[in-house]
């Protein structure tokens, strides 16, 4: 019992050194990986969102007609 | 086949009409205005208590001295008077929960809300209390992680942590019972699903241009069809419920598909498990290597961002790698991605039907009557679709896009912990032994990568077309 308590000791531990080695490696990456990560915090975009929803404040994906995208590409209805 | 019985009980006695009834309720709260701001965990970069929603009221270090100095001082003074004691402790009391209070809050609703249903359908809701307070603590967790600068910043949310965490405590010390019985991972999912309906915005679908449906719209349902036939037929895959929750993440949006598609077709939450796995990890691939890849081709800003939001799965995503390549690519990529978004009701209500038609009836039995197919069909997209409707036909032209937005903005935090509580429910559920035996052959892997190459390379043709120049004019 003791092991498994260790065990999850231990993964836990993974769980926060993961986050820290990702945290300080991240800004130091080369490549177009790096730069995707740098761009991204500097501009503090959520890569985490699932639907655009989550992406940020709903108002800013609908206009006040309840269209999609209108502030965000100025496409002519066909 | 023997036709089961449906009643009017079911609508108190079923999972499905609670979560219905769950998300309605919430919907109705936020719309009322009863609920005016849901709870939402904040950025943190290296103190994970700035998470914490309270913490701009009152910052941690000061409770925590401010709670010291109570102890000692209640310690010093017990002895004389028991009042000032009790005093103290109130005071105690009155700072901590003025700095959990809104998560203390949004538990207690939600611990109240489903409890109500555990009762009413006659569930053990004494044993269910305390693994949901649990389940709810490990979510937290899950959404501290997942706001971590640099976790937001590579797309690793809060369904990874939320899973991984479950799966941790499954294939260490394994469940304890009493933490199982608050694991309603299907409960949790289908009442996320209900609310997600609400997002799920068509009224002005069309309005939107005909380049971004071809895109959107043409490409999904072929990629779906491709990778269904290729998975069954070619790869000889037996799980059908897998092949058709990667397909549908494939194609549709992710994981938000990949949750919708697996409740309507009721797969098992290994396949749930190791699909929202492979999608995450290859959205963080896609998101670095797909901008890059449409500078090497030398696509326009308009053709890009098409083929970027037609292709990557999660929204967040799309935005990140649209803005990589282009500022003006990232606008149409998430358009193009949030058209996308609209198929996923389509897409769950049509896996639904297939699978009590089809798919999941033996082909030796009778054709099944009208009643048998309504007895075997999940009810809560049936909530999915509902919702869908009202805030689309009803609200958006009663309130307006202000309006909706508003009332959205509070149901979308609901379902997001709706879905995380059934993320750790599953993870608390699933065994590693489990999942490994699901990769064997490496089939899932070669379902997914042919899958989305096809999808990349169909995207591609058709954002050629229809923002290229071909069908319609350039619009940028």
């Amino acid at each position: 019992m003791a092991l498994r308590w260790l065990k999850l000791l231990l993964g836990l531990l993974s769980v926060a050194l993961v986050v820290a080695g990702l945290h300080w490696l991240s800004p130091e990456l080369p490549g177009t990986a790096g730069k995707t990560f740098r761009q991204n915090v500097e501009r503090d975009i959520d890569a985490t969102a699932l639907i655009y929803t989550e992406a940020g404040d709903v108002r800013e994906f609908l206009t006040r007609e309840g269209r999609y995208g209108i502030q965000l590409v100025p496409i002519e209805p066909f | 086949m023997e036709e089961q019985k449906s009643g009017w009980t079911d609508l108190w006695l079923k999972e499905d009409y609670w979560a219905i009834w769950f998300g309605g309720l919430l919907t109705l709260f936020a719309s009322s205005g009863i609920i005016e701001k849901v709870p939402k965990f904040g950025s943190w970069i290296t103190n994970p208590l700035m998470a914490f929603p309270a913490y701009a009221f009152f910052p941690i270090e000061h409770a925590i001295v401010t709670f010291l100095l109570i102890i000692i001082l209640s310690k010093m003074l017990i002895f004389k008077d028991n009042l000032i004691f009790a005093l103290f402790c109130g005071i105690t009391f009155i700072l901590l929960f003025i700095f959990f209070s809104p998560l203390l809050l949004l538990y207690l609703g939600l611990a109240i809300l489903t409890t109500i249903g555990m009762m009413a359908m006659k569930e053990n809701w004494k044993q269910y209390l305390p693994g949901f307070t649990m389940i709810f603590i490990i979510s937290s967790v899950s959404y501290v992680l997942a706001n971590q600068s640099t976790m937001k910043a590579w797309g690793i949310g809060y369904a990874i942590w939320a899973l991984g965490l479950g799966l941790l405590i499954s294939n260490t010390i394994g469940t304890p019972k009493w933490l199982l019985a608050g694991a309603r991972s299907e409960m949790f999912i289908k009442t996320g699903l209900v609310l997600l309906g609400a997002e799920i915005l068509f009224s002005k679908i069309l309005k939107l241009g005909g380049p971004g449906l071809i895109v959107a719209w043409m490409v999904t349902p072929t990629v779906i069809i491709f990778m269904w036939y290729f998975g069954t037929r070619f790869l000889k895959m037996t799980s059908k419920p897998f092949v058709i929750i990667v397909a549908a993440a494939t194609s549709v949006c992710g994981v938000s598909a990949a949750i919708a598609t697996a409740a309507a077709c009721r797969a098992k939450k290994e396949e749930l498990t190791l699909a929202v796995g492979m999608t995450m990890i290859f959205t963080v691939i896609m998101m670095v290597g797909m901008p890059a890849l449409a500078k090497a081709i030398g696509l326009s800003p308009a053709v890009g961002g098409a083929w970027l939001g037609g292709t990557i799965d999660s929204t967040g995503a799309v935005v990140a790698a649209g803005q990589f390549f282009d500022m003006e690519a990232e606008k149409i990529a998430a358009v193009v991605k949030m058209i996308q978004n609209v198929l996923i009701g389509f897409v769950a209500f049509v896996v639904a039907v297939a699978w009590v038609t089809k798919v999941d009836r033996d082909p030796d039995a009778p054709r099944p009557s009208l009643m048998e197919i309504w007895y075997r069909f999940p009810k809560f997209i049936l909530g999915f679709v509902l919702a869908s409707v009202v805030f689309s036909f009803i609200l958006m032209p009663l309130l307006g896009g202000d309006g909706v937005s508003s009332i959205l903005n509070q149901t979308k935090v609901f379902r997001g912990w709706f879905f995380c509580l059934a993320f750790v429910s599953i993870g608390l559920e699933s065994n590693f032994r489990d999942l490994a035996g699901q990769l064997v052959g490496g089939k899932p892997i070669i379902l997914y990568i042919i899958g989305q190459s096809f999808n990349i390379f169909l995207t591609l043709f058709a954002a050629w077309l229809a923002f290229g120049g071909i069908l319609f004019a350039e619009v940028i």
